[in-house]
Formats: structure tokens, sequence, C-alpha cells
């Protein structure tokens, strides 16, 4: 005689609490994808609920946080404005606003944009700070377009244009960043700069043009 | 005669300079500067609006007269009915209990079997098994008497079969001793009768049972398992009473993971459960040193567990059991000689025998590599002198399990330095120190091992000095053999 087959009985278990609540198979889930990639390449899904346990107060979970996305800030942070220990700064301020502002956050899916945004607010800031303590000199002899040696021949083209590029505001720098070295599609960058698409677009033509007028006040002849 | 060539802005261009600008590599100290600084930042509240106020208030007002309603329907419905006994009297039991592993044959074996009480019934099941053990409606005789009546188990007690049982509970309320005084079903009071100890209601993320506050007694670990190889961690199935330990009045387990168990006095755990600055911590898995071909060894580092037992053996107040494969757990008592507060007097001492090695690591995780700072040992905070610690074999499992074969682990080099070997107790920074300073200090040991490694490659004397300077500084930990 064969034993009937038992279910098994799962009343005397009791399973660690979900961050997100189940989606039953063939149920659209309700929350939309994040408008910006996920940072560090870590799931959407991973992320949310790293998110939430961090809103809630869990710093293990946003120590995750930090660790997977510190990377891709700093390089933005530096990028925007040129200096390790200014950017160093500016990532540690933006991290810390945003764990301190976290349960504020309605939707967990922005995350991304979100820190985005406080991050350019933290490189303005660092910009303002830096514009009262000190001014750029500018050499004169730079200034002067007469002919001599190419400016290929004196300093390398990236570094002109570096140094053209430290001549725009916070805005333009953020926007030429988040477009040209993390290469985020427009509504990305609608999203993290709070603006709408075609402000994003017609910001980044005005970008564009700025960092051609700063390059010739820079001393680079016109093209 | 020519003028300049013209330059021309590309995409391309502005992408390299951009490039050039964000530079490559993360600062070293980035991650944890920003972790020592939410560790001292509160976070802000989730405000309410004023409209959701108002809507909320509505809802709770329609609920609470919805509910007055029910009860009043409810209660005018169990009137007409006899209550079958006092369930006010069993309500101290009711929650989830975990107690030694089982092995039911037909049924499987839990390493963590877990008898959740109910009003009306109780529940013993586990991971491991395939149904629950006992399940059985349950009445409330005398204050200290329990009437079960089997339902539907997995062990084929007769539906119905009766049973008295007699049960205590400990004055804190969190041990439960049951005991049978007359069963029908065997197989039923072997599995029930016992000590059980009562779950936290909250756990550490990613774990679903632990023990949290604690009050004076002897407890078991929940989730650490002290014998799974490296090469088993796949495998993993939490054991309840690995680990066995005495505590006073006053402690709280803050962490009780596969690889850790903290024990913090309960205002620091209540304060934060991440502290370590006081803790009390057993690590299990742990490499004294690179076994890996490549690694430089120091010959004097035993490589075995019981070669290694000798060194926490001369700690004054310690006993250390000689470990042997056959011995499934150990035990530590943590008596409180004169003192019950589990407070610890101000500053920082080192503990007399201490030893600090230079060793290689050979691994690329957080875990192991805190993992490996300590072997099966424990490590504890200040030299009180009202604690003191004490391990020593125990067969305290009521049913040993067999052991799981040890394998070694094949590692990548990594060069590092732990300042703890195996089987060392460690001071941790002083108890006045702020929080921020706390974890800034946490983290010194391993920015100060960073910055002797750059200053050595780069030949910068003064990084040097000041590595030297900062392991001279109170709060820093000792350092020898340099």
């Amino acid at each position: 005689m064969t034993q009937p087959e038992r279910r098994p009985n799962h009343r005397w278990r009791r399973e660690p609490k979900p961050s997100v609540e189940p989606i039953a198979p063939g149920e659209t889930p309700a929350v939309m994808e994040p408008a910006v990639v996920a940072v560090g390449a870590l799931p959407a899904s991973r992320q949310v609920q790293l998110v939430m346990r961090a809103a809630r107060g869990d710093a293990s979970a946003f120590e995750e946080l930090v660790t997977l996305s510190a990377d891709r800030a700093f390089r933005i942070a530096r990028a925007i404005l040129g200096d390790e220990s200014d950017a160093r700064d500016a990532t540690q301020d933006a991290y810390v606003s945003a764990w301190r502002e976290l349960p504020r956050l309605r939707s967990y899916e922005t995350f991304d944009a979100w820190l985005r945004r406080i991050l350019v607010n933290a490189c303005r800031e660092k910009l303002r700070g830096r514009r009262r303590i000190r001014e750029i000199r500018l050499d004169p002899a730079l200034d002067q377009r007469i002919a001599g040696p190419s400016i290929a021949e004196t300093v390398s083209d990236t570094d002109l244009l570096s140094r053209a590029f430290d001549r725009l505001d916070a805005d333009k720098r953020a926007i030429l960043v988040l477009h040209y070295l993390n290469h985020e599609p427009v509504a990305a960058i609608a999203a993290a700069l709070d603006i709408p698409v075609g402000t994003v677009k017609w910001r980044l033509s005005d970008a564009r043009a700025a960092l051609q007028r700063a390059l010739t006040a820079e001393g680079a002849p016109r093209s | 005669m020519t003028g300049p060539m013209p330059f021309e802005l590309t995409d391309a261009l502005i992408e390299r300079m951009l490039v050039q600008r964000a530079g490559t590599g993360l600062p070293f100290d980035l991650v944890s500067g920003i972790a020592a600084r939410i560790d001292v930042t509160p976070q802000r509240t989730r405000g309410v609006s004023a409209s959701r106020a108002r809507v909320l208030l509505l809802a709770a007002t329609i609920a609470l007269v919805a509910l007055g309603f029910a009860a009043a329907l409810i209660g005018g419905l169990l009137n007409q009915k006899p209550a079958p006994t006092d369930p006010s009297s069993g309500a101290s039991l009711v929650g989830l209990w975990l107690g030694d592993p089982i092995a039911v044959v037909g049924v499987g074996t839990s390493h963590q079997p877990v008898l959740n009480v109910f009003d009306s019934d109780l529940v013993l099941g586990g991971t491991g098994l395939t149904g629950a053990v006992v399940h059985s409606f349950t009445a409330f005789e005398e204050p200290d008497t329990l009437l079960l009546s089997a339902t539907d188990d997995a062990i084929g007690c007769a539906p119905g079969a009766a049973a008295t049982y007699r049960y205590t509970t400990s004055a804190g309320g969190l041990i439960l001793t049951i005991s049978a005084v007359q069963d029908a079903c065997p197989v039923r009071a072997a599995a029930l009768a016992g000590t059980w100890y009562r779950a936290a209601a909250t756990c550490e993320s990613g774990t679903a049972l632990c023990l949290r506050e604690l009050e004076a007694g002897t407890f078991k670990s929940v989730n650490l398992d002290l014998r799974t190889t490296h090469a088993e961690i796949g495998t993993y199935d939490p054991t309840f009473g690995a680990l066995t330990y005495t505590v006073p009045d006053g402690w709280a387990v803050s962490r009780d993971s596969r690889t850790q168990l903290w024990l913090n006095p309960i205002a620091e755990h209540v304060k934060n459960p991440e502290a370590r600055e006081r803790s009390l911590s057993v690590f299990a898995r742990v490499a004294a040193y690179s076994q890996a071909d490549g690694c430089p060894t120091k010959p004097s580092t035993p490589r075995s567990t019981p070669r290694r037992t000798p060194s926490p053996r001369g700690l004054p107040g310690a006993r250390v059991s000689t470990p042997g494969r056959s011995m499934r757990s150990r035990s530590m008592a943590i008596p409180a000689a004169g003192s019950t507060s589990g407070s610890r007097p101000a500053g920082r001492a080192r503990v007399p025998g201490q030893m600090e090695r230079h060793t290689r690591h050979c691994s690329s995780s957080k875990t192991a590599r805190r993992a490996r700072m300590a072997s099966g040992s424990a490590r504890r905070s200040a030299t009180s002198s009202s604690i003191s610690t004490a391990a020593s074999s125990s067969s305290a499992s009521r049913r040993p399990l067999p052991l799981r074969s040890r394998t070694s682990l094949p590692r990548r080099c990594r060069s590092s330095r732990a300042s703890n070997s195996a089987e060392a107790l460690e001071v941790t920074p002083p108890l006045g120190l702020e929080p921020r300073a706390a974890a800034a200090a946490r983290m010194r040991p391993r920015r100060r091992v960073r910055q002797r490694r750059r200053g050595r490659s780069r030949g910068r004397p003064e990084v040097r000095r000041r590595s030297r300077e900062s392991a001279a500084r109170p709060g820093t930990r000792p350092r020898r053999g340099r």
C-alpha cells in the first residue's frame, strides 16, 4: 500500500517579507521601467528593492547602492568640475543628501534620475563656491589672435577644449557631460535635469555653441 | 602666408576631452567616506500632505465605525456558544519558537525546526521536512498545562489523538520548556518535548528567523554555520544551535548569519544594530592566511584548527576545548562576575596575549575578507573583568547530524595584511568615540594598509611616517612585528 502524497504544510514557516509585491504570471508590472538604465548593470527590480530598503533606513542597502553607482557618479562630477577633490566632495555631498531625502522619494524607479539631479546640483554648488573663492585668470597671450605657431603645436586639442569647457556654466557642463560622456538619451537627460525633452535639445545645442564661443575666446582659430 | 589651422569642434573631440577630464578609477576612500557620513546622518521622515491627511482621517473614521458594528455582531454570535477554554492562559506561548535539529523517519531532517503556536493550534515544521511534524489543536487547562488533539500531521498520529503536556517559560518569556505528561502518539512526544527559543519579530534583511534581545541565560545561534567549508557554501542550510552561548541580562543578538554572530549590549544594539565597537563576535570559515601557491606564508602560523587552538588558550580566563572532527558545536560562556549590566569601562586596553600577525589573504569578496580576520574566534571590545570569554566543547545538539566533508578552497592571491590571526581576541576602538569617528576608526586599518602599500611602492617616506603615527595614535589598533 502506497503512502498518500502529503502536501507540504508551510504554516510553520515565516518567509522574509518581500520588498516588492509579487507579480502574478501574465500580469503587467505596476511599476514603470526606469527612464535611466540601472546603475552598475544592476537589474532594475533589484535596484528598486535596494532603494526601498534604504528608504526604510537600511544603511547597508544604501551602501550597496553607493558601491554600485559611485564610480559613474564620480566620473560625472569630475568631468563637470575638472578637479578630483571637488568631485569627491560633490559626490559625497550628493550621496549624503540622497540618503537624507530618500524617504521622501515618491517613485523608487526614478532613483537614478533623482540621484543624477542631486549630483548635478551638488556640482553646481561647488562651482558657485569656487567662483566666490577665486577667478580663473587667462593667459593674455592666448587671447591674441595673431599669426604664429599653430594651436595644435602648443597645446593639445583636448587641453584647449577642456579650458574652454571650464568657461561654461554648470548647466551647460552638465548637459554636455550627460550627453557626450554618458551617452544618455535625451529623455533620460530630461528626467535627470527635470526639464522637458524639447528644452534638453535646445540647451544641448546652446551648450555646444557656447563651447565653440569659449574655444574662440581661448584662442582657437575659427573653423 | 598661412594662418592657424581652423579648430573644428566635433562630437568625438568633445567626448575625448570629457573622458580625459573624468579620469579613471574611484578614490579608494570615497565609498567608505560616504558610508561613514551616512552613519551619522539621520533620514528625514516622509511628510503627509494636508489633503492626504484629511482623506486618511475620513477613512479611519469609517473603518472604526465598521469595526464597531462588526465587533458587536461577532460578539453577539460568540456569546451563543460556550468558549472551550480560556485562550488568555496560553497567550504567552503564541508566536514562533526555534528548536534543536530533528530527524523524523519518513518526513525528513530539519536543521532549524520551528514551532508555530497559534491561538487554537500549533504546528511544528521546518526546512527539509515534507510536511508538518506536529499539527494539533490546543487548549490550556491550567496555567502550565497544554492539551493537544492531533488533526493532520505528517507523522501519522491518529486524528484526535490526545496528549497532555506541561510547559514552563523563562522569566523573560524567551525560553519555553515542554515536557510530555501523557501522549497517545509517541512520535509527537519525541518531536515536541524539549527546549524552544522564542524567535524575534523582525530580523536583519535576508534572515527569516533570529533571536534578538536576550534575557540572562543560555541561548543558541540560529543561522551560524561553523562546519560548512568554503566549497560547500552553496549547500548551506541554516543550523540552529551550532553555537551555544550564555549571557547575563542586557545583551542582544545584532547579527546571526551564516558566517557571523554578533552580541551587543542592548543599549548599543538599539542605538545601532550594525555597531561593532562593543560587540562580541564569532566568525566562521576563516582562513588564517593563504594556502595558495605563490602566496608567501609564515612558517610559524599553524594551518589547522587544532594547531591554532593553543593561541587563545593563553588568554587569561579563556577555556578552549580541543576541537575534533566529530565535534558539531562549540559553546561560549559569558558569565557575569559581579555585574550583570554588560557595561564596560571606558578606554581601550589590549587583551594580554593578543596575537597580531602579518598574513596574506587570498580572496576578493568583502565578506570573506572580514571573515578571515578571526577564525572561530571571539572579538570583544574591552577588557572588563565582569565579562570573560570561554570556549568549550558541547554536545548540546539533541540529535547530532553527520558532518559534511571538508575541502580546500582554491583562491586567488590578494596582497593585504590582516591585523589579527585566527583565534585572537581583538580590542576595538574606545568607547568614547563619536559614531562618525567610530566608523572612521573601523575603516582605518584598511585605509592604512593601502597607504602603506602606496608609500612603499612609490617610495614616499612621508606616507610611511603618517602610517606609523596613526598606528601609534590612541584608538588605533596596536601593531606588532613592523
